[in-house]
């Protein structure tokens, strides 16, 4: 028992040290999700660089949208050292997430005809994800897309609803695990609706009607 | 006759979109087989149950057309009579400012056990503040029937819905609808929802409410109302109240049960429903959220008999490193019932540190005493290893082992291949680009 716990350190121990050189150190595969540096900064520039003038023009001249709306290019920039100054102009030039929202972002509403989709600008979703989906989300997505499933259509493919909804009997459980047969009666007694998100009642009868399992309980 | 007509249609269709020329094709393709060997439910059997997803989707093909599929073929390989397919398609027609869409579904399950639904919609949204859309067909199911048609399949739903949007009042979807099942009437709703966010407070408040009147009952079906909000930058809280009250039509709905004597059906005959939920979230430190959740129900059986029942959860989830190239999630449930009482730990992980590989593996272990004197532990584990062959397509191998009151070791070998493809020539918001079907992936949600 005591070796079995020395090697479960020492596996442990290497796999962790392992892991922490490969986060630094192997580049990024095309599976892979993006390393943790800059990610933030990497969305609002990644949207930056979409951005099109020509699809914009119209609608920013309706609106009377002028450049220096957007562009501080009366910013003066006073240093010797010609990095920083190229990096100061650069940022003071590009505008920042705000001058997209104020016209984009859901609920502001400045201009209704803007698309709403993050993923019109944005590719890496990572920083954008909602402050309600980081933990707990599952048990709570339902109600939020009764109250607006626009929101959920802005990031997700119907085919996402239906990819958890529609699966039936595989090995990648993804809402009751494989023991959750032996007590699912405690769970429906608690709150009966919900079974019906995803069955009918010929999926209770199938088994307890006309297999002859025990009833309720 | 259906096999040749279907791909004579389908070269047609084929033919119709390389006769003209595309501005912007986009087209998005997924495939996900799975496959398990386990112990059979006959003794020395062997099942080998396989499922095969797929999903394409294709936008701005000709004239803006656009056309999604998802399927679902299911084979159990011991077994001769063990297949259930399930097809979903439908088309996207824009026709000056509205959308068409026509969909088809079918199940089928085995020799002369066909079902087949369609439906069609009709919708105004240009993204403005003002939407509409006229339905109506045949309402959409998921589950296989197994060749018993217990409820009939013979239902129609039709109606309509229009949408207002509005800095000041949020948005708000006024609709009808009116479901039937063999020319009798099931519901005849009227719904109202409202949603609001306002992100530019400082708690960032969001709410939501809906509002279900059974037009021909005359009697309100369903409130709910809720909302979240933020009281600290790293905490989020989130409310929810509601009523739930379904017209008892068991001899149109399940004719022939009686669902007054069968304790399973009395189950299912419940009216009033009340709820109560509230959860809180907290980030911790970077990369580490708590949350916690309860839920207070109650209700009336078919005897009118009131039932009660707790549902609550404390979890936690943690990203070493913050950069989501593993994760930890843990959950620790109790549920409390007129069922019995039931106490579940999970746990997962996930690591895609390394390259082209991924290794995730979880547990649930479940004590439940239920009201029929069983009390047990069920646990469940699993582990598995993915290797990316090549870009979009990943193969895993999962080992799983369980341990239940019926067997004491149960294992099942599992095998995933899934591939994702997108092509697309031209600017196109790159919403397609994201996987049609989800990577293996977050397994304790």
């Amino acid at each position: 028992m005591k070796s079995v716990a020395v090697w479960a350190i020492v596996v442990s121990a290497l796999g962790a040290s392992i892991t922490a050189g490969c986060r630094r150190w192997l580049p990024t595969g095309a599976y892979l999700q993006p390393r943790a540096e800059s990610v933030s900064r990497r969305s609002t520039r990644e949207a930056r660089e979409r951005f099109d003038h020509g699809l914009h023009r119209k609608a920013l001249r309706a609106k009377g949208v002028a450049c220096v709306d957007c562009h501080s290019f009366a910013l003066r920039i006073e240093t010797d050292e010609e990095d920083l100054a190229k990096m100061l102009s650069a940022y003071a030039v590009h505008p920042r997430s705000a001058a997209c929202h104020s016209c984009h972002l859901p609920g502001e509403d400045k201009m209704l005809s803007a698309p709403r989709r993050c993923l019109a600008c944005h590719r890496n979703l990572w920083p954008l994800l909602p402050d309600d989906h980081r933990a707990g989300w599952q048990a709570a997505h339902a109600a939020a897309s009764h109250g607006d499933g626009d929101r959920c259509q802005d990031c997700h493919h119907q085919q996402e609803c239906l990819d958890c909804h529609a699966r039936r009997d595989t090995i990648d459980t993804r809402v009751h695990e494989r023991g959750f047969r032996f007590f699912h009666s405690i769970e429906a007694w608690a709150n009966p609706v919900q079974c019906s998100s995803c069955h009918r009642a010929d999926f209770c009868i199938q088994c307890h009607r006309l297999s002859g399992v025990g009833g309720a309980g | 006759m259906r096999l040749p007509r279907t791909w004579v249609l389908g070269w047609l269709a084929i033919q119709l979109l390389r006769s003209s020329p595309v501005e912007a094709l986009d087209v998005s393709g997924a495939a996900l087989v799975n496959s398990q060997v386990r112990e059979g439910q006959r003794l020395d059997s062997t099942e080998a149950p396989t499922n095969a997803y797929g999903a394409v989707v294709g936008t701005n093909l000709h004239h803006g057309i656009g056309a999604e599929t998802y399927f679902r073929l299911a084979r159990d390989w011991s077994r001769a009579d063990g297949a259930t397919d399930f097809y979903l398609g439908y088309a996207r027609l824009p026709i000056r400012g509205f959308e068409l869409s026509l969909g088809r579904q079918t199940l089928d399950e085995m020799p002369g056990a066909l079902y087949v639904v369609d439906a069609g919609r009709l919708r105004f949204d240009r993204g403005g503040p003002v939407a509409f859309s006229l339905f109506g067909g045949q309402p959409r199911y998921f589950e296989p029937l197994q060749g018993s048609e217990i409820v009939s399949q013979d239902e129609q739903i039709f109606g309509g819905s229009a949408r207002l949007r509005s800095a000041s009042l949020g948005q708000v979807v006024l609709s009808f609808a009116q479901l039937q099942r063999e020319q009798r009437r099931l519901n005849q709703l009227a719904s109202a929802t409202w949603a609001q966010a306002l992100r530019r407070w400082r708690s960032q408040p969001q709410a939501y409410a809906l509002v279900t009147y059974d037009t021909a009952e005359r009697s309100v079906q369903q409130f709910t109302a809720g909302g979240g909000f933020l009281p600290h930058p790293r905490l989020f809280a989130r409310i929810e109240g509601s009523y739930y009250r379904p017209q008892d039509r068991s001899a149109a709905a399940l004719p022939g049960l009686d669902r007054f004597v069968d304790p399973l059906f009395s189950l299912f005959s419940s009216s009033s429903f009340k709820q109560a939920r509230c959860g809180i979230q907290y980030q911790w430190r970077p990369g580490v959220w708590w949350s916690l959740d309860y839920g207070f129900q109650t209700f009336e059986d078919a005897t009118g008999q009131s039932t009660e029942g707790n549902r609550g959860s404390v979890g936690v989830v943690w990203l070493p490193e913050g950069d989501g190239l593993e994760v930890v999630r843990s959950e620790f449930a109790v549920t409390d019932s007129r069922g019995g009482n039931l106490y579940a730990l999970r746990a997962y992980y996930e690591n895609r540190v390394y390259q082209r590989i991924l290794f995730r593996t979880k547990i649930e272990v479940a004590r439940f005493e239920k009201i029929t004197n069983e009390d047990d532990i069920v646990v469940s584990g699993r582990i598995g290893v993915g290797y990316e062959l090549a870009r979009g397509l990943l193969m895993e191998l999962n080992f799983e082992g369980n341990r239940s009151p019926r067997f004491d070791q149960e294992f099942r070998l599992g095998l995933f291949l899934t591939y994702n493809v997108h092509y697309h020539n031209g600017w196109l918001p790159p919403t397609q680009e994201r996987p049609l079907l989800r990577y293996p992936g977050g397994w304790a949600g």
